[in-house]
């Protein structure tokens, strides 16, 4: 032991130590990610041409395709029957596609296309790496969109790339609002549904009217997340069994965990600002469905039949 | 002579540490086991500081707790500081007290990973207070034992190849 301890080798292992723990400690006091950013530039080219050809591999076959296409087209026209005979929930549906388009909609959203190149294994939640950084305006905090809805937000960025939080992740913290009934409450992720691609919305009233098929967008407020971006929707209203507070299981529209090709919002309206509006006051852009109470006589008849 | 062999086995080191560090991170390249994926570059580490003198050991865990780190939080950390010291020790081991051989390295390498998993648990899910934190233990830290484990054999071998090749050249 005195060797070891008197041993040059030791020596420069305490030299060595010493300059990470005051690496780590400059690292904690500033936003600069130098070494990051030497990494990612350096293995970038590699990730990306990695992912790439994972990808090229995992694509489905002809058959496969076909197969799908074919089960796609059923499945289309079973709906379409279903569909017929309710003109309401019809154009309901066409308003619902509407929430697909958000470039359109929403013109003011600076968006960027982003792949993902990296999925850290340590974490459980399901965390990513995109192939855009600083040098494409990417933000701490921008949020992070498909066309099916929110996966997530950015909480690293250094030059080259930048790290994704999902909205599986319990250090998720985002106001939504349940467009049919109004009722609010915090997405959060729970390590008893990240693998199932679900998630959980807490923090919700016990006069709550939730029901399984509601969905679920950002409220705004914090001026993190744009207002009326799709989380998911309700797929089961349960209770803690610590604390018995009612929880809602969100499914999001997307697999997150397995998504490749995701949105940036760099900027949008009222980014930063936290609103003075209460949940109540809200106003849902334009392509955001809050179910309304029918208006014509067969549109009631539906309504209290439950099947508006 | 000899010090050429060095560095050549040192670049292939670094080539191996930049290859799975890539590797490892590829979406849907690796397999998922009950929601955990294994932890390459940790096994990596380990595998080399088993064949190597303390001072090479200590080198290569750190450029492999760095990669770990950045891969996980972009900052150096809790991996760096780790990997560094425990690959020094398993180094001055290795040398000191007991022949390099699979049944040794495996003892060494899966009680390392064990031990440093369970120290990550600790520190980023038992002191952050995350809910169910038992639950996530069960669901995915001892997957992620087993499968980094696994790992370690395979790697062993391959660094094992490397440097009986580049020593006895």
């Amino acid at each position: 032991m005195k060797d070891l301890i008197t041993s040059k080798s030791f020596k420069k292992l305490i030299c060595l130590v010493s300059v990470l723990i005051v690496l780590i400690i400059i690292g904690g006091f500033t936003d600069g990610n130098v070494l990051s950013s030497i990494v990612n530039g350096i293995t970038l080219p590699m990730a990306e041409v990695s992912a790439a050809a994972t990808n090229e591999v995992t694509k489905p076959s002809y058959d496969e395709l076909y197969k799908e296409n074919e089960k796609l087209k059923e499945e289309i026209s079973e709906l379409r029957t279903q569909l017929a005979d309710y003109h309401n929930v019809k154009h309901e549906n066409e308003r619902l596609w509407r929430y697909y388009d958000l470039k359109d909609q929403n013109p003011q959203y600076g968006i960027l296309p982003a792949t993902v190149v990296r999925r850290d294994p340590n974490d459980d939640f399901y965390s990513f790496t995109l192939d855009k950084g600083i040098t494409s305006d990417v933000a701490v905090g921008d949020p992070v969109v498909t066309e099916n809805g929110i996966i997530g937000w950015v909480y690293d960025v250094d030059f080259y790339t930048a790290k994704v939080k999902t909205i599986l992740s319990p250090d998720a913290r985002v106001g939504v609002i349940d467009t049919a009934t109004r009722d609010s409450g915090v997405v959060s992720g729970n390590v008893l549904y990240a693998d199932k691609n679900l998630t959980t919305m807490t923090r919700i009233s016990a006069l709550n009217k939730l029901k399984e098929g509601d969905i679920v967008t950002t409220t705004g407020i914090s001026g993190i997340y744009p207002a009326g971006l799709i989380v998911g929707e309700v797929k089961e209203i349960a209770f803690d069994e610590y604390d018995t507070s009612i929880y809602a299981v969100i499914s999001p529209f997307e697999d997150i965990r397995t998504v490749i090709d995701v949105v940036v919002i760099t900027s949008f309206e009222g980014q930063g600002e936290i609103s003075r509006d209460s949940i109540d006051d809200i106003t849902l852009p334009s392509d955001t469905v809050a179910v309304t109470e029918p208006e014509t006589q067969e549109a009631t008849e539906l309504y209290e039949e439950g099947d508006w | 002579m000899e010090k050429r062999h060095k560095l050549l086995r040192f670049i292939a080191y670094g080539i191996e540490i930049a290859v799975l560090y890539v590797l490892s991170g590829t979406p849907g390249l690796l397999p998922e086991i009950f929601g955990s994926k294994p932890s390459i570059l940790l096994a990596v580490a380990l595998s080399i500081a088993v064949f190597e003198s303390e001072c090479a050991a200590m080198a290569f865990g750190c450029a492999c707790g760095v990669l770990t780190d950045i891969g996980f939080t972009g900052k150096i950390g809790f991996y760096t500081i780790v990997l560094t010291i425990l690959c020094f020790a398993i180094g001055y081991c290795a040398r000191n007290f007991f022949v390099t051989n699979l049944l040794n390295a495996s003892i060494i390498g899966i009680v390392s990973i064990i031990v440093l998993t369970l120290v990550h648990f600790w520190v980023n899910v038992s002191l952050a207070e995350i809910d169910n934190a038992g639950m996530q233990f069960v669901l995915h830290y001892i997957s992620r034992i087993i499968y980094t484990s696994v790992f370690f054999i395979p790697l062993f071998f391959l660094n094992k190849l490397l440097c009986s090749t580049l020593k006895n050249q």
